[in-house]
């Protein structure tokens, strides 16, 4: 079989004719490579932001200590003294989260450490200590220091003041701070004025969240954040004889035993899985749209390849006739697909890198609001995401290459078979094409009905892809129904229109399933998000019925964090005008490693308010049910994701063990996927030793207006607390706000999908112009005009965008159907009501028909240009 | 039959005209001569002679570089791009040496579109279409596409479209080239009769003297010149 011979007349030579098209090709697949490998960089730099942070702050740890509750009691660490006669160092640490300044402050993360051993662990360098890190306090990479020495030149002393902090390089250098200089940190509601005692280098703990990090004493960490008595991990440092992973398999079985019920053992590692967890559902419903947008791209290769065969049929005739075996025919075709794919993947990756950026600060943001506040994902490029999507775009491209280049393999030598013979061929396969179209319909619609996998909705993507896929197969059949439905009644424009459109079904119908392709994945987003929008809309305004929200004040960031003390709670219960309030505090915990939250209200609060449950009962009854009996309410989300009923029994961890609760009732929940197990305040705080709160609702007397009572509330507060007050109405527009602004990237991804769509069919006209010129030439030598000709070719695009408009309404709305009750429900476990946006999705038909007619002008100004005369002497 | 109306052939004069492309080819060289309506010219001459140049100059798809062509009193070189349709719509047929016809459309619909050009209502435009295919022995085959029909069945139904306006003028460029010689002697009766029987003016190019032998005059061309 000899390849190097034939490429030339078959794929280079006409290739070179037909530039133009080839770089649309390339461009199309370019958009769609482009596009997966943004989003997927932006989700693997958030990740990695992370778990290079959890890196970091592990430092030289091979197990760490965490809590699954409200925090590690300290009398862990008397528990844990054993192992420090096995030469295992023990490091506490509290680690949260603080604002430098009341309300336009940044994000930090803190840590609060034991300096006389944290060494030992975490690796520490003052920005003027000497080359070989003897400065500051004891480093770990320092071969002579023991970790429990302090090797410092003034350093340490200052270090154990209860304002001192160390900030580090970056963040001095942010923030144009020295050695000296007063920080401002917030944290739970009051602002200290912290001393800065030292600035650190960037190596260890000093480069996690991209340097954002303070760090400070344990005590005053504990003191900051209300954790006397509590910490956040206990790292455990192993000696050299203690490093084979048996030795390392005792000791973490050994201190698992030893530990408490709510505190847990494990590989550092293991906190990033858990973030890994957290986010998994979102980064994966984006990179399903991501690979939609591919999917349109990869639709260039097959339109142009089978294009291209049809217009080289006499050479590949030619060629067999001289010798050329059927399989050189093949490969060649599946190189000239491969060569697109690889150029166009190539192109698409460069583009990816610079549209990174921008997916990042929408990913990353999103990430921020939701899941991780200290979060400050740097863009990281990838290498493995940069590589696998050239790898996916160019095996696609391939993929998509073999139905033409088989085609190609089995043209006859010497074929002479008329153009029309070969349509008559295609639509001979319409019947079957639309008869399995229909069955994979049928398999997308059995699909839905299965449940998750491993928590993800793997037979719902499954779905999706189905109906995409059978709508595909059956628009060849759209393509001849809405011709005869035209009926015969047409003027000359039409009757050319219709039969260019019916006799090169080929092109046409693969044009229109690729918009209609693109056209379904945008219907179907703007019905799930707009449908999504109108739920969390209604369900803002029959929960948040309070007058004013209070929490601490958390400088730029989006959501809060900290928690209030009990003395801001009873200030504010005290303010002339508050008639009630309800605490709500909470904090994160697992179950079968799958993040959840804990929270406690004031049951008697939320009883006399409005609370939404599943099953539609009357949550006052409910939650006073509740609380008389000692019961939990559970969110949606949580009773999806684990499989739980009203009258199930939950278990909670505690210090002194699960507790194993009733579940009263399922109540809807919007504002968290990773679901919450709510108990009433008075049962929270007598299972945890935990008070204050996270934010409060407050109910003022009637009369008092909410700005009014924002302004009582601050004016008591001034000088002893720094609050974030927001009055009913502003929660309701920041919520919307949020739920815009983590969606916009969806929004960004719709117009991608029809842009790449829109090129597709002007790719098909270019084409369909370029094969038809003998034919445009006869029109106008029978008296066409030049109008008549332009006509023509405008009726054939308007034609393929209404046919690919109707396909594409029809499967989005299958798609949103799919998204709104398997994938969303099963991703988030939320509950969605369907909402057609009519307007919305009738500007949007009206701009795809128009972009589309847009898209015609060019191929029938070149129609209109054909030299009948010269096209006819061909032969 | 088509309904002809006697006396409506084209009077065709052709003054010195000259064709060059790229100023260095020369395809016609100072050609004259004149048409008298109703009748049957054959342009004969081998390969290259120029015969098919002169036909898109008498169909108005080209232009002369020097001389004139008048058919029917008018300059076609001084036509404007919409009067050049018109003329190729309404007053010049042709037909063609590899049919041409288009192969997304029917039998019926070839015909049919010249009708729908001039704006003849639809159902009219397919009637009249229907009987002109019958009219040329093609009774029945008027939902077959191009592929279905044979080479003499595909050039009747290029006939057929060409003179389905009622042109004066039908231009018809080796139009048995691709025939056996019982299909081309089928069409070239068909023009005949169409001249005899309508009075239409016709110019056929040919290299064959038993396909010209059907014309009632001979024009001989060698290198772009008229042979004396």
């Amino acid at each position: 079989m000899r390849l190097g011979p034939i490429l030339a007349p078959l794929v280079l030579r006409p290739a070179r004719r037909d530039l133009l098209r080839f770089a649309l090709t390339v461009s199309g697949i370019a958009v769609g490579v482009a596009t997966m490998c943004a989003i997927r960089l932006a989700n693997a730099s958030v990740l990695s932001s992370f778990a290079r942070t959890v890196d970091f702050v592990a430092g030289k740890a091979g197990l760490t200590v965490l809590h699954d509750g409200p925090g590690i009691p300290e009398e862990v660490l008397e528990r844990l003294a054993w192992l420090r006669a096995e030469g295992v160092t023990l490091a506490p640490a509290v680690t949260e989260t603080a604002a430098t300044g009341a309300y336009s402050g940044d994000v930090v993360e803190v840590l609060g450490i034991d300096p006389l051993g944290d060494g030992a662990v975490r690796e520490y360098r003052d920005v003027h200590a000497a080359p070989h890190g003897a400065a500051g306090i004891a480093s770990a990479k320092s071969p002579a220091t023991r970790p429990d020495a302090v090797v410092a030149f003034g350093t340490a002393g200052r270090f154990f003041g209860h304002d001192a902090v160390m900030v580090t390089e970056t963040f001095a250098r942010a923030h144009r701070l020295r050695e000296g200089d007063s920080l401002p940190l917030v944290a739970g509601g009051v602002e200290r004025r912290m001393r800065i005692v030292a600035v650190l280098a960037a190596v260890g703990p000093a480069r996690a969240a991209g340097g954002n990090v303070v760090f400070t004493d344990l005590a005053t960490a504990q003191e900051l954040f209300g954790k006397v008595g509590r910490l956040d991990r206990i790292d455990l440092v192993f000696p050299a004889d203690l490093s084979s992973p048996e030795a390392r398999t005792r000791v973490e079985e050994e201190v698992r035993a030893s530990l408490p019920p709510g505190v847990t053992v494990g590989r550092p590692e293991r906190r990033a899985e858990t973030v890994d967890r957290m986010v998994r559902a979102f980064r994966v419903n984006l990179t399903l749209l991501g690979l939609i947008a591919l999917l349109v791209g990869v639709y260039f290769v097959y339109n142009t390849l089978s294009i291209s065969v049809l217009r080289r049929r006499p050479d590949i005739g030619v060629v067999r006739a001289l010798g050329g075996s059927a399989g050189s025919v093949f490969l060649a075709f599946l190189l000239e697909g491969g060569a697109l794919g690889l150029a166009g993947s190539l192109l698409g990756a460069a583009l990816g890198v610079a549209l990174a950026r921008g997916a990042l600060l929408a990913v990353g943001g999103t990430a921020t609001e939701y899941y991780l506040p200290s979060a400050h994902p740097e863009l990281t490029l990838d290498v493995w995401v940069l590589a696998s999507s050239v790898a996916l775009g160019t095996l696609a491209s391939i993929a998509s290459a073999l139905a033409p280049a088989l085609e190609a393999a089995r043209v006859p030598p010497a074929a002479a078979m008329r153009h029309g013979s070969v349509e008559a061929l295609r639509r001979r396969q319409v019947a079957p094409l639309a008869a399995g179209g229909a069955l994979l319909l049928a398999g997308a619609a059995a699909a839905s009905r299965l449940g998750p996998v491993g928590g993800l909705p793997v037979y719902g993507f499954l779905a999706v892809f189905l109906v995409v896929a059978g709508a595909s197969l059956l628009a060849p059949a759209a393509v001849l129904l809405a011709a005869r439905l035209a009926g015969r009644r047409l003027g000359a424009s039409a009757r050319i229109a219709r039969a260019n459109l019916t006799g090169s079904l080929s092109r046409t119908a693969v044009a229109v399933a690729a918009l209609g392709m693109g056209l379904s994945m945008m219907v179907s987003v703007a019905v799930m998000v707009g449908s999504f929008r109108s739920t969390v809309q209604r369900w803002v305004n029959d929960t948040l019925k309070s007058d004013l929200f209070v929490s601490p004040a958390a400088g730029k960031s989006g959501p809060s964090f900290g928690r209030l003390p009990e003395e801001a709670i009873r200030l504010i219960a005290s303010v002339p005008g508050v008639t009630d309030l309800d605490p709500f505090l909470a904090f994160g915990a697992t179950r079968d490693g799958v993040p959840f939250t804990v929270a406690s209200g004031r049951f008697a609060y939320i009883a006399e308010r409005d609370l939404p449950m599943v099953d539609g009962r009357d949550a006052r009854a409910v939650v006073r049910g509740a609380l008389e009996r000692g019961e939990a309410l559970v969110s949606e989300p949580f009773a999806e994701k684990h499989g739980v009923k009203t009258g199930d029994v939950v278990e909670i961890p505690t210090a002194r063990g699960p507790k194993r609760l009733k579940v009263a009732g399922v109540y809807i929940d919007y504002s968290n996927d990773r679901g919450t197990v709510t108990v009433d305040r008075a049962l929270f705080r007598r299972l945890y030793d935990l008070d204050g709160a996270v934010s409060i609702a407050v109910a003022l007397a009637p009369g008092v207006s909410a700005e009014e009572g924002r302004r009582r509330i601050l004016e008591a507060a001034r000088g002893r607390f720094v609050l974030r007050v927001r009055t009913n109405a502003s929660l309701r527009r920041d919520v919307l706000k949020i739920f815009d602004r983590t969606f916009a990237i969806t929004y960004a991804l719709e117009g991608v999908a029809i842009a790449v769509a829109v090129l597709g069919v002007f790719n098909t006209l270019v084409a369909l112009v370029l094969e038809r010129r003998r034919e445009i030439g006869l029109l106008r030598v029978l008296g066409a005009s030049a109008a008549r000709v332009k006509s023509a070719v405008r009726l054939e695009a308007a034609a393929i965008g209404a046919l690919g408009s109707a396909v594409g309404l029809l499967s989005g709305a299958a798609m949103s159907l799919i998204l709104v009750h398997v994938i969303n429900r099963q991703s988030f476990g939320w509950t969605i009501r369907m909402d057609w946006p009519f307007r919305t999705l009738a500007g949007a038909l009206a701009a795809v028909l128009a972009t589309t007619l847009l898209a015609s002008h060019h191929p029938a100004r070149m129609a209109a240009a054909t030299d009948a005369a010269a096209v006819l002497k061909e032969e | 039959m088509i309904r002809i109306l006697p006396g409506v052939g084209a009077r065709v004069v052709v003054e010195d005209v000259t064709r060059t492309y790229d100023g260095s080819v020369t395809a016609l060289a100072g050609v004259s001569f004149e048409l008298a309506a109703g009748t049957f010219t054959a342009l004969v001459g081998p390969s290259g002679c120029g015969k098919s140049t002169l036909l898109n100059l008498l169909g108005a798809l080209d232009t002369a570089s020097s001389g004139r062509v008048v058919v029917d009193g008018r300059d076609l070189a001084r036509l404007g791009e919409s009067d050049r349709d018109e003329y190729r719509l309404r007053r010049a047929g042709t037909v063609f040496q590899f049919f041409n016809l288009l192969p997304t459309m029917t039998a019926v619909e070839n015909v049919a579109l010249p009708l729908l050009l001039a704006g003849v209502p639809s159902g009219a435009a397919d009637e009249r279409a229907a009987a002109a295919l019958i009219s040329v022995g093609l009774a029945g085959k008027e939902r077959a596409y191009p592929y279905q029909l044979s080479g003499g069945q595909m050039q009747r139904v290029a006939v057929a479209r060409a003179v389905i306006n009622g042109p004066a003028l039908l231009l018809a460029d080796e139009p048995t080239g691709n025939l056996d010689s019982k299909a081309g002697a089928q069409v070239l009766e068909l023009i005949a009769s169409l001249v005899r029987e309508r009075g239409l003016t016709a110019v056929m190019a040919t290299h064959s003297e038993k396909a010209a032998a059907y014309a009632t005059r001979e024009l001989h061309l060698l290198d772009g010149r008229l042979a004396p």
